[in-house]
């Protein structure tokens, strides 16, 4: 089964107060937009702020070529502020990535304390140097795209992220990244 | 068996240095996390060991992953007749690996696109039997380090497109030298020269003079 072609659930803001709704979906979009900036600007801590303690992240594509839904990436909130952590001791790729992310839908849970989101998303990486400096320097180039379905604890008018699993359409990775999508 | 993971590279490199990465461990100081969970007497006394037609093993020493922050022992989950947290490697000449870090098995593939890019196809396997809990421990130990988005993959990748980089057309005499002698353990050369005696071979050609047509390699070379 391919999973990115499953159709969302319908949206669960049925019994919540229609004010409310809205507000937690203007959170839940504003929580969505910051963590973009966040990410794009390599505030990896910052964007952490935005998630809950118990915030698991994925990266997951589906493979036709062996016909498994893979993980590229299973990772607690715990796993991830270790792995920043431990960045500046790794060899990276320094090419800065900035992500175009469009919210598609969000749906508000009844008692209006969780959410969900999906949003599409295309990443650039902006060559640093490449294989001939001279050449490829400055060059902008396609590198991920994917769709990120979300969840959120919604409180105090604050969404917060429990989960995001960023799904990739993408096989070919190249020479993948250090960082967070 | 069973593969759970796939993915593939197109790198600005010949696809013998890739290989490479897979034959000689000098590289691991480029890897902070071989560093802090290998580097020691037992890791530096692992031998490179030469068999015909090119192909070589790396053996096998016990890693501590659990000296790297955040990561655990991996001691719990092994493969049949593998003693825990083991590293096995077999490189088949003249471009595919077998790489066994206890809990999960990755095979890389090599395909040459041309002298200076070539693809990498990866693969991650596990055992048919796993149980769900299981297969999601070894996805998650083949991915911290060899997954798209893992500590090492991304360092190698990095590692033999700068090498292509250097040896571009125009650049001045391309040589890569393969002269560390350590008594075939982990960080001497033999198997990349053993590699490239057997490509010599094939191509007619002398490794450390590619105009020149092949020769057997001196005793004493060896």
């Amino acid at each position: 089964m391919n999973i990115q072609t499953e159709v969302a659930s319908p949206p669960m803001s049925g019994g919540v107060d229609p004010m409310q709704a809205r507000e937690a979906a203007d959170a839940v979009r504003d929580a969505i937009c910051r963590a973009t900036i966040f990410l794009d600007a390599q505030q990896w801590m910052e964007w952490l702020g935005l998630c809950d303690e118990s915030f698991v992240y994925d990266i997951k594509s589906w493979s036709p070529e062996i016909n498994y839904d893979m993980t590229y990436l299973h990772a607690s909130r715990k796993d991830m502020e270790s792995l920043i952590r431990l960045l500046p001791k790794h060899n990276t790729d320094h090419s800065p990535l900035t992500r175009h992310t469009t919210v598609y839908t969000v749906d508000v849970a009844d008692d209006g304390a969780t959410a969900k989101a999906v949003s599409a998303f295309i990443v650039f990486q902006h060559m640093l140097d490449g294989a001939n400096s001279h050449i490829d320097a400055g060059e902008s180039r396609l590198f991920l795209v994917g769709k990120y379905h979300d969840t959120f604890r919604i409180e105090d008018g604050r969404a917060l992220f429990t989960s995001r699993e960023t799904r990739l359409e993408n096989r070919r990775l190249d020479k993948g990244s250090h960082w967070p999508i | 068996m069973e593969v759970f993971h796939y993915h593939k590279a197109i790198v600005n490199t010949n696809y013998k240095l890739w290989h490479d990465t897979n034959c000689e461990f000098y590289h691991d100081f480029m890897h902070y996390h071989n560093r802090v969970t290998g580097f020691n007497d037992a890791y530096f006394a692992r031998k490179n060991e030469s068999f015909e037609h090119g192909h070589i093993v790396v053996g096998t020493f016990e890693v501590n992953y659990d000296n790297y922050e955040g990561f655990e022992s991996r001691a719990g989950l092994s493969f049949p007749h593998l003693p825990p947290n083991q590293w096995y490697m077999i490189d088949l000449f003249p471009g595919m690996n077998f790489n066994l870090r206890g809990s999960a098995l990755r095979c890389d593939v090599v395909t040459p696109l041309g002298p200076d890019k070539v693809m990498i196809e990866f693969r991650g396997l596990g055992l048919k039997r796993d149980t769900p809990e299981e297969r999601q421990t070894r996805i998650n130990h083949h991915n911290s380090i060899w997954g798209p988005f893992g500590r090492n993959l991304h360092e190698d990748l990095i590692g033999v497109q700068g090498q292509g980089t250097t040896m571009r057309p125009g650049s001045e005499a391309r040589r890569v030298l393969h002269g560390r002698q350590e008594n075939q353990t982990i960080h001497d050369e033999n198997g990349m020269r053993h590699y490239y005696a057997e490509w010599g071979k094939w191509m007619n050609r002398l490794p450390s003079n590619p105009e020149m047509p092949y020769a057997e390699p001196a005793l004493a070379a060896e």
